[in-house]
């Protein structure tokens, strides 16, 4: 388990990137964590990988305090945004490295995994294209067999193909050695289909967190029409997150909280009532709105 | 402490393999510019003693940018945030990277250090014209050894402290100049400034016969209370700062300077490992987390930009300020722009430049010469030396101090020079002696040269030269020499001619320290000597007889056999019967050290020098080589041309 605690970070004597962020990420699950540019997703995977130095605030993980601590280290693999490898290095020679720091480290599964990606093991990386690079540091990664794992925009410039093909990685890893997984995106869409958790990074500190299927199963949006006049008010017992009236027909946004809000509405004898799903994103704009912040850079 | 914790061997193996290419490189670099350097020394035309400083000349090259490399291999990481990302997530802990990027330079520098010292090992084994004494090629090794440690440790501070390669290049530049490490004694060779100063003289002995005052009242003062005016050159003991400093000395090693360079790696090591731990990962493509510690490397910078500007200064004044402003400015922006990727806080940072830019051109308006005049009377001299001998008996110290006190004495000899020591102090005089003084300064030095050479360290010879031939040392050649001395108390050195005269090189104390003896102490020890110096020539025509043209030259002018016109015909009549020559070479077996010896200077693709053992019986074989020519024309024509020569008045002495 991943606990951080009153963690603050801040560039050059400058504004807070994160300021007391507190929070728990939970062993076997992944956890997605959203947020705008510049919100400090990449800085904080960086604070927990004890690449950054807090300036205040402790990371624990498994209880320990992570930071500097080569043995929990041997737990955790990070994979950045901007990918590195070293100049002139194969797949090979790339996992040969990893060999050498992690012990954990299974070759073959790097070797299996270029062969069904059509990957030359002994090609120069820096003669990939940038999705090919990504599809390197994920499979070295996912070698580790690391505990933990970190990535950092996890799919970007993967083909929607080879996406799926590392979705399926990542849930095998988590099923086989119980693994928790952080990742970051400032695409929703992205994580929805494959995170248990999500947070989102707001301006220092998470703002917000819950599991995707509470989150999926208790939000409708819904569009009703009554035979009488009608406005908010009419709604007043259940939680609308949101509420728009055009002519006859108003958009609600509901968030159920355990409660059946169809019963009630279909006892209002309504002309109009659709049920319509929400994505990802859509639930996390409501509740933000809710919460009463602005929430236009993430989509 | 378990060693394998700190030190993480495969990331070291991953390190290394990682810039195989570019280690290799630069190790190799200077290896091989030192193989191609010993084989210039073994082609070159003289042979010439291998010093430390001859053997250093190319590792000091390396000196900076060798560690500055191999740092950069290993900590430049910090440089780039995507390289921090991809090292600092690994599972090592910053106290094991650090130990094992600093451990593993060593040893990389250690293997470096090894293969320079084999090479050299190799061809002083190899080559009988290269020897190099096993005690030089360990100074070499240790020298050389904690230098590029030293070097390395720095750079890995430098590296540490800075957030991108320009600042760490500023920073290492500081680093080897703030703590001096090399401890250097320079003289002041500069006649101009000889400075002076009285000396206290009570005693009779010692005082001028001849001194003036020349109305200066001061010295007049002085002279009251026995006190003269002294002109010497002072030796000045330069603490140097940095290894580009080296100056004059007669060898860069310095017992002092390790053992500084040792304490410094120890406290730069320890001060890296303390700011490796603390250091802010993202202080990165920027030159520092704080911006004094930015303004402070940016004003030192401009110390070098300054003395750019205070030369244009200097040959305009007046455009020339209008000039260097607009170049501080200049400098000021794009230094920011290079390491802060911005123009960084414009009006402060311009203002503090063009500050800064006063301050230092003021400073380099400062005379800096060294001269001492400051009034110090010398009340008692403790040593004066005379040709490496100390002498410390008053008397002859006294008549020596006359010496220097005495103005246009008449009857004295010219120009002896002197070094005198007063305390710390060290002190040089150029000064005329009494025929007397030099008589018995030269019995006194004769009593010390004998008492040298029964000091000196025979076991370790290294070098024996004759004649300007290096003559490689064997045991037979050793045991020749100490038995010709066990039976010979007494020579006198003064009276024998350089061409008799057989130099001793011993490399102890980390410099050469030489003696020399009669190469005609025996007859065997001279044979030996005479033999190989000649075989070297007649092997080297031999091998390359279709080759070379050698040009002779003849030494014997001690010796009234031979005429100006011999020496004129000398090299086209041995070059006419050379073979006859060659033969009369090899069969100078038989040495005789009564017979007047003479010696044949040879210019080819190689200097040689041989030697005649018996000139008398050489002229009469040069008078049987003139016949065979009798009858040449173009040896005529040459008899001819020096005659006009000499009609027409040039005179061949």
């Amino acid at each position: 388990m991943i606990e951080i605690k009153n963690l603050s970070k801040s560039f050059y004597g400058q504004d807070y990137v994160l300021e007391n962020l507190h929070c728990t990420i939970k062993d076997n699950a992944i956890y997605g964590l959203v947020g705008a540019n510049g919100a400090g997703k990449s800085t904080l995977l960086r604070l927990i990988n004890s690449i950054y130095t807090p300036d205040d605030g402790i990371i624990l993980i498994d209880n320990e305090s992570a930071y500097d601590n080569e043995s929990l280290k041997q737990q955790m693999v990070f994979v950045p945004d901007d990918l590195y490898f070293y100049p002139g290095y194969s797949l090979m020679d790339m996992a040969e490295y990893y060999k050498s720091l992690y012990h954990a480290f299974d070759i073959n599964y790097v070797i299996n995994v270029a062969n069904v990606l059509k990957l030359n093991l002994n090609a120069k990386i820096s003669s990939f294209s940038k999705g090919m690079k990504r599809q390197c540091a994920l499979i070295c990664a996912l070698a580790t067999n690391a505990k933990y794992m970190f990535f950092d925009e996890t799919f970007d410039g993967l083909d929607p193909v080879v996406r799926k093909y590392f979705k399926k990685l990542l849930a095998a890893a988590m099923s086989k050695n119980d693994t928790t997984i952080i990742m970051t995106s400032h695409n929703l869409r992205e994580l929805e289909d494959i995170c248990d958790n999500l947070g989102l990074l707001y301006k220092g500190n998470i703002l917000f967190e819950s599991d995707i299927d509470s989150l999926k199963t208790n939000m409708f949006k819904v569009q009703i029409s009554l035979k009488e006049d009608f406005n908010k008010k009419t709604f007043k017992k259940l939680k609308i997150l949101s509420y728009k009236k055009i002519g006859s027909v108003a958009t609600l946004i509901i968030d159920e909280e355990g409660k059946d809000s169809r019963q009630y509405l279909e006892s209002l004898n309504p002309l109009i009532l659709d049920y319509l799903p929400l994505t990802l994103e859509e639930v996390f704009i409501y509740q933000m709105e809710a919460l009463g912040y602005e929430f236009e850079n993430l989509v | 402490m378990n060693l394998k914790i700190l030190f993480n061997f495969p990331f070291f193996k991953e390190n290394i393999r990682k810039s195989k290419g570019l280690l290799a490189f630069l190790l190799g670099v200077i290896p091989i510019i030192n193989i191609i350097f010993l084989i210039i020394v073994l082609t070159s035309k003289t042979s010439s003693l291998l010093t430390f400083n001859l053997l250093s000349i190319v590792t000091y090259l390396g000196l900076i940018f060798i560690p500055l490399a191999l740092s950069l291999t290993l900590f430049g990481f910090v440089f780039k945030k995507k390289s921090v990302d991809f090292v600092m997530s690994k599972p090592i802990s910053r106290k094991s990277l650090f130990i094992t990027n600093t451990l593993g330079g060593i040893i990389i520098i250690l293997i470096f250090m090894l293969i320079n010292t084999l090479i050299f090992g190799l061809f002083s084994l190899l080559f009988s014209s290269i020897t190099i004494p096993f005690a030089l090629l360990l100074d070499y090794f240790i020298f050389w050894l904690v230098s590029y440690i030293f070097m390395f440790i720095i750079s890995n501070l430098a590296i540490i402290l800075a957030g991108n390669f320009l600042t760490s290049l500023v920073i290492l530049i500081i680093l080897i100049c703030i703590i001096p490490y090399l401890l250097i004694v320079n003289y002041v060779a500069h006649d101009n400034y000889a400075s002076y100063n009285y000396i206290v003289c009570d005693n009779e002995e010692c005082q001028p016969d001849n001194y003036y005052c020349y109305n200066d009242t001061n010295c007049e003062a002085h002279l009251l209370n026995n006190e003269y005016m002294l002109y010497y050159q002072k030796y000045f003991n330069y603490h140097f700062i940095s290894p580009f400093q080296i100056g004059n000395t007669p060898t860069f090693y310095n017992n002092l300077s390790i053992i500084k360079m040792l304490l410094l790696s120890i406290i730069y090591g320890l001060l890296g490992y303390y700011l490796f731990q603390k250091r802010k990962m993202e202080n990165n493509e920027t030159s520092f987390k704080s911006s004094v510690a930015h303004y402070v490397v940016k004003g030192i910078t401009l110390l070098p930009v300054c003395l750019l500007t205070f030369f244009i200064l200097e040959s305009a004044p007046a455009i020339g300020w209008l000039i260097s402003i607009a170049c501080i400015i200049i400098y000021s922006i794009i230094y920011d722009l290079i390491t802060k990727k911005e123009i960084y806080k414009f009006v402060y940072s311009t203002l503090l430049s063009l500050l800064l830019f006063l301050i230092f051109t003021g400073f380099y308006y400062l005379d800096f010469r060294v001269t001492d005049n400051s009034e110090e009377t010398i009340k008692h001299i403790d040593t004066i030396i005379y040709e490496g001998m100390p002498i410390t008996d008053e008397s002859i110290k006294n008549q020596i101090i006359k010496s220097f006190l005495n103005i246009n004495a008449e009857s004295y000899f010219n120009n002896y020079n002197f070094t005198f020591t007063v305390g710390n102090q060290k002190y040089r005089i150029n000064s005329d002696i009494t025929p007397s003084l030099e008589k018995t300064l030269n019995a006194q030095l004769q009593e010390y040269n004998e008492k040298r050479i029964k000091e000196f360290a025979f076991d370790h010879i290294s070098y024996l030269e004759y004649n300007d031939t290096l003559i490689p040392v064997t045991k037979e050649l050793v045991s020749l020499i100490k038995a010709a001395l066990e039976n010979i108390t007494h020579f006198d050195l003064e009276t024998i001619e350089d061409k008799e005269l057989l130099y001793i090189y011993c490399y102890q104390n980390h410099d050469y320290e030489s003696i020399f003896i009669p190469v005609k102490l025996s007859e065997q020890l001279y044979q030996k000597i005479l033999t190989y110096q000649n075989e070297l020539f007649i092997n080297y025509k031999e091998e390359n007889s279709d080759k070379s043209y050698s040009y002779y030259e003849l030494y014997a002018y001690e010796n009234d056999l031979f005429t100006e016109l011999d020496y004129y015909l000398f090299n086209y009549v041995i070059n006419s019967n050379e073979q006859a020559f060659l033969k009369y070479l090899k069969n100078e077996n038989e040495t005789n050290i009564n017979k007047e010896n003479g010696y044949i200077r040879i210019y080819d693709l190689k200097d040689y020098t041989v030697t005649i053992s018996d000139i008398n019986h050489f002229y009469e074989e040069f008078n049987l080589y003139k016949e065979k020519l009798s009858s040449n024309q173009e040896y005529q024509d040459l008899i001819k041309e020096y005659q006009e020569m000499i009609d027409n008045g040039v005179s061949f002495e």
